[in-house]
């Protein structure tokens, strides 16, 4: 299980989530490859991460969603989208963020991300 | 209110018009008015770009993947603290202030677009994509 956080989270939050699990490869759009994909498409920013086998984690359930539809109605595949939940990062908090990407990687960190969709939801009303 | 302004092409300009409104499957008139507001806005607005996105064309960043409006919502959940924003993108502060600025002349194109993400739920999504995973995720102990 490789991952690729998606631009609106910060660098801050990939080491967040290392520091829980040093093992975990995560990696934020910032850094990844240097910054050269910054300003391209989020298909190619999908193809990318498929190619590196990379899951992308975002909360722009928006605009991914229906290109994952387009993609998968053109039978193209993808590396894995985990979405977030908007609830789920209350004031700008990550904190539960890092704490599910950490679980998530205990409990799947073998597993085949190809064309997999995850929702990550609050378990609590907040 | 709408009015009519009669402008020229040159044969080549109105076949690339013809074109782009076909690839877009959108009447060439319509194509006009929104391609000539998009230039306008991003004479005014230097910071952005107007993309082609799988919800239409939109408004970005420049040099970066990001929309205007999950600028605007990082900054809306930091109480509009323009630094702080900054801060946790790794941008400097005039980057921010820019993509606001244009936030500030469109805000219903933005609000619409903040609304629509919020609204995708998990039925929303799975509506759209049957094959999601819903998971559960503990926000106690936020830290």
């Amino acid at each position: 299980m490789r991952l690729l956080l998606d631009e609106h989270f910060s660098e801050q939050d990939a080491a967040q989530v290392r520091l829980q699990v040093p093992s975990i490869d995560i990696v934020s759009l910032h850094l990844w490859a240097g910054g050269s994909l910054l300003g391209q498409d989020d298909a190619a920013i999908l193809a990318e991460a498929s190619q590196q086998g990379r899951a992308l984690v975002t909360r722009d359930v928006r605009t991914i969603a229906p290109l994952l539809r387009t993609l998968a109605e053109s039978g193209v595949s993808h590396g894995g989208v985990i979405f977030l939940d908007h609830r789920a990062i209350p004031e700008g908090n990550t904190g539960a963020l890092v704490r599910a990407l950490s679980a998530l990687w205990h409990e799947e960190r073998e597993s085949d991300w190809t064309d997999r969709v995850l929702f990550l939801q609050p378990r609590d009303p907040v | 209110m709408s009015r009519t302004v009669t402008l020229y092409f040159s044969d080549a300009q109105a076949e690339r018009l013809e074109r782009f409104a076909r690839d877009h499957n959108a009447d060439i008139a319509e194509t006009g008015v929104r391609l000539i507001d998009e230039a306008l806005r991003l004479a005014d607005h230097p910071d952005i770009e107007i993309r082609d996105s799988a919800v239409g064309r939109q408004a970005y960043v420049r040099g970066s993947t990001l929309a205007v409006w999950e600028v605007a919502m990082l900054a809306r959940e930091r109480q509009h603290d323009v630094e702080t924003t900054a801060a946790y993108l790794g941008w400097p502060v005039a980057r921010v202030q820019a993509v606001l600025r244009y936030a500030a002349a469109y805000p219903e194109e933005i609000d619409t677009a903040l609304r629509e993400n919020e609204t995708f739920d998990a039925a929303a999504l799975r509506r759209l994509l049957p094959q999601t995973q819903v998971v559960d995720i503990p926000m106690a102990d936020s830290s």
